[in-house]
């Protein structure tokens, strides 16, 4: 497809100048380890990265720390009492990032998706029981939900239908 | 009468969600003062030999205001310099057929705006607002339980169009997606900010999977009804590393389609019911983009941008003449499974003989544009995370259970049973009861191997609530009322079936 561009819109300098300070914290607030698997400094990255607001709930197995972003979407982090992030769950407009919340599990989560998608066409929610991963995930356009969890890592009382 | 109509109901679009000049087709780009506009603003159909009146505007700055007016494609036009001109359709045409009627200002030959139109055969005419969509396994089958149809996609202001087929109707999501390989004749008018820099969009799906590409303008023609200056999504590339992440589909083999036509709930893919776009700055929502959605790019990478609502990918209902305060889609009842089953997408909601609500039950939608669904004791509804909702595009009956999950395809269950029943609840507090069967999809796929249709394929949704998919439109006409749109039945989002 050839394409010609047209100046159809224009952002104001004030847009513009407030943009470029996002992104500056974006890029300074990348983890050196992300959350699934990690420790509680993966979940303080994670609010850094998603600028949210932060609530912990302390339970005799576990904690759950949940993170409400600015657009909407909450995510909730659920820490085992060694201080490992075993679960995460999402809801709302905006997909969270799955690279920052799967950190060390993302190239299997990725391995895991395209051979579920290539097992049989058709979209629906996802799926993916694996040993060690279970990614969950649905929902429609701006109102997206989901889980993943280290069925492993669960504290031993701990049943997987808590991570929601 | 029609026409009259048509002018009222645009206008009536342009305060809803602020498509304003860009909703008609014009060509007018934003930034450059607007100096010639029409009326009517919005692309519309012609029957044979019908005739419409068409009056250019011409900014006052421009001490000549008069026109010179171009017709690309059948017809004539009354005259080449007259304001108003008239146009006059052919007597008859074999197939749709698209037509660019353009004003160029005297005073400036950069000075364009232009109006779309299609001319109809005299059978068409009544059933305008109809399309056709088949469960027919799609451009790369096996695709069991996805319905699809045909869109015709042209050069902003040309008669260069083409004409896609395997576009997934979706009213799980909004907006027009094609993949960039099916329309390599077009040369679509791509969106930059001041930089140059080349906006594109993400749309996630929940299934993990995304789509990515740049957002370009293009006239859109689906039945008869035209969407001009419509942005759509050209499906191609691949997003820098960030939050755009997950099954990159840019193929057909990958996305099981040639495209997607989102019919959804809301008029763009950045909208939320009772607050607007936090995409578009002026929204107020958030101080930075949302993570995930547009990106203008250079060269030398992408950054998350903020994006008006009219230069947002959109529903190309709201951008009709008429016809565009929702969607119908009304498939037969299915007894086991077809190789193909044909149905259709009717435009409009209350606007022709062929879309009325009648007796369908009403179903607002709470923020989330979810109500509620009880099955088998459970309240799946947005206070407890779990909220329900009707999308076209999802290929079965998707729900939480204790049901046995195929081994092979976790996606799907795989226990009949029958005299299944839910009950659906709206934020109005109307509700019914849907009665339903499953299948074992292992026993369904393998036993039915040429079929594309199945009225009893279903599957998990651990942790979500009920996504009524597409064998749910089997037997039913569902309707879906845009947010913000005027129907018979009150103001959308709402479904009705």
């Amino acid at each position: 497809m050839k394409i010609s561009t047209t100046n159809r819109r224009q952002f104001r300098p004030s847009q513009l100048g407030l943009m470029g300070v996002g992104l500056m914290m974006l890029a300074l607030a990348l983890p050196a380890s992300a959350s699934l698997g990690g420790d509680l400094g993966s979940v303080q990255a994670d609010q850094a990265q998603m600028k949210a607001s932060i609530k912990i709930t302390q339970s005799d197995a576990y904690a759950v720390h949940e993170m409400k972003t600015e657009t909407g979407t909450v995510v909730r982090e659920y820490v085992a009492s060694d201080g490992h992030v075993f679960g995460v769950a999402w809801h709302g407009p905006f997909m969270p990032s799955m690279q920052q919340i799967l950190g060390t599990y993302f190239p299997q989560y990725i391995t895991a998706l395209k051979a579920a998608k290539a097992g049989q066409h058709g979209r629906r929610p996802l799926n993916i029981q694996e040993p060690g991963l279970v990614v969950q995930s649905g929902g429609h356009m701006r109102a997206y939900s989901g889980r993943v969890y280290v069925p492993e890592m669960m504290p031993q009382s701990v049943n997987a239908d808590l991570i929601k | 009468m029609r026409r009259l109509l048509t002018l009222a109901l645009i206008v009536t679009l342009g305060l809803a969600v602020g498509c304003g000049s860009g909703s008609g087709g014009g060509s007018t780009p934003v930034g450059v003062p607007t100096t010639v506009t029409l009326s009517p603003s919005a692309g519309q159909f012609v029957a044979p030999s019908g005739t419409l009146v068409i009056t250019a505007a011409v900014a006052t700055g421009l001490s000549n205001t008069a026109v010179n007016w171009t017709l690309s494609g059948p017809g004539t036009l009354s005259s080449k310099t007259a304001n108003p001109v008239t146009y006059t359709a052919p007597s008859s045409v074999t197939a749709n057929t698209p037509v660019v009627v353009t004003a160029t200002a005297a005073a400036s030959s950069s000075s364009t705006a232009y109006l779309p139109l299609t001319v109809l055969p005299a059978a068409s005419v009544a059933t305008a607002n109809v399309l056709a969509i088949s469960v027919d396994g799609g451009p790369a089958p096996p695709y069991p339980d996805g319905a699809f149809t045909s869109v015709t996609i042209c050069s902003p202001g040309t008669t260069t169009c083409q004409t896609v087929d395997g576009i997934l109707v979706d009213t799980g999501s909004e907006g027009l997606r094609v993949l960039s390989s099916e329309i390599a004749n077009l040369s679509l008018t791509t969106l930059t900010d001041s930089n140059g820099d080349v906006l594109n969009d993400c749309a996630q799906f929940g299934d993990g999977s995304f789509t990515w590409g740049p957002v370009g303008l293009a006239d859109v023609r689906i039945s008869g009804e035209v969407a001009g200056g419509l942005p759509v999504q050209v499906i191609s590339g691949t997003p820098p590393s960030g939050d755009c992440t997950g099954n990159n589909e840019n193929t057909a083999p990958l996305l099981g389609a040639n495209g997607i036509l989102g019919i959804g709930l809301e008029p763009t893919d950045c909208y939320i019911p009772g607050t607007g776009s936090p995409c578009d700055s002026s929204t107020g929502l958030a101080g930075s983009p949302p993570p995930g959605t547009y990106y203008t790019c250079s060269s030398s990478g992408c950054s998350a941008a903020f994006v008006p609502v009219s230069d947002q990918v959109a529903v190309p209902t709201v951008y009709f003449s008429a016809d565009n305060n929702g969607t119908v889609v009304t498939f037969p009842a299915l007894a086991g499974s077809a190789a193909t089953l044909d149905g259709t997408l009717s435009f409009g909601i209350g606007t022709q003989t062929n879309n009325v609500l009648g007796s369908a039950t009403i179903f607002a939608v709470d923020a989330n544009d979810d109500f509620q669904t009880t099955f088998q004791g459970q309240v799946l509804n947005s206070n407890n995370g779990t909220g329900s909702f009707i999308d076209s595009g999802s290929n079965g009956f998707f729900f939480p259970s204790s049901f046995t999950v195929c081994t092979d395809n976790q996606s799907f269950y795989c226990q009949p049973l029958t005299n299944l029943s839910a009950a659906n609840l709206g934020t109005n507090n109307a509700g019914n009861t849907v009665n339903f069967a499953i299948d074992d999809a292992d026993t369904l796929f393998n036993t039915n191997p040429n079929d594309s249709a199945f009225g009893t394929l279903a599957g998990p949704n651990t942790g979500g609530g009920f996504d009524w998919g597409l064998p749910f439109f089997f037997g039913r006409s569902v309707f879906t009322a845009v947010d913000g749109q005027t129907t018979t039945a009150g103001t959308g989002p709402f479904w009705a079936y």
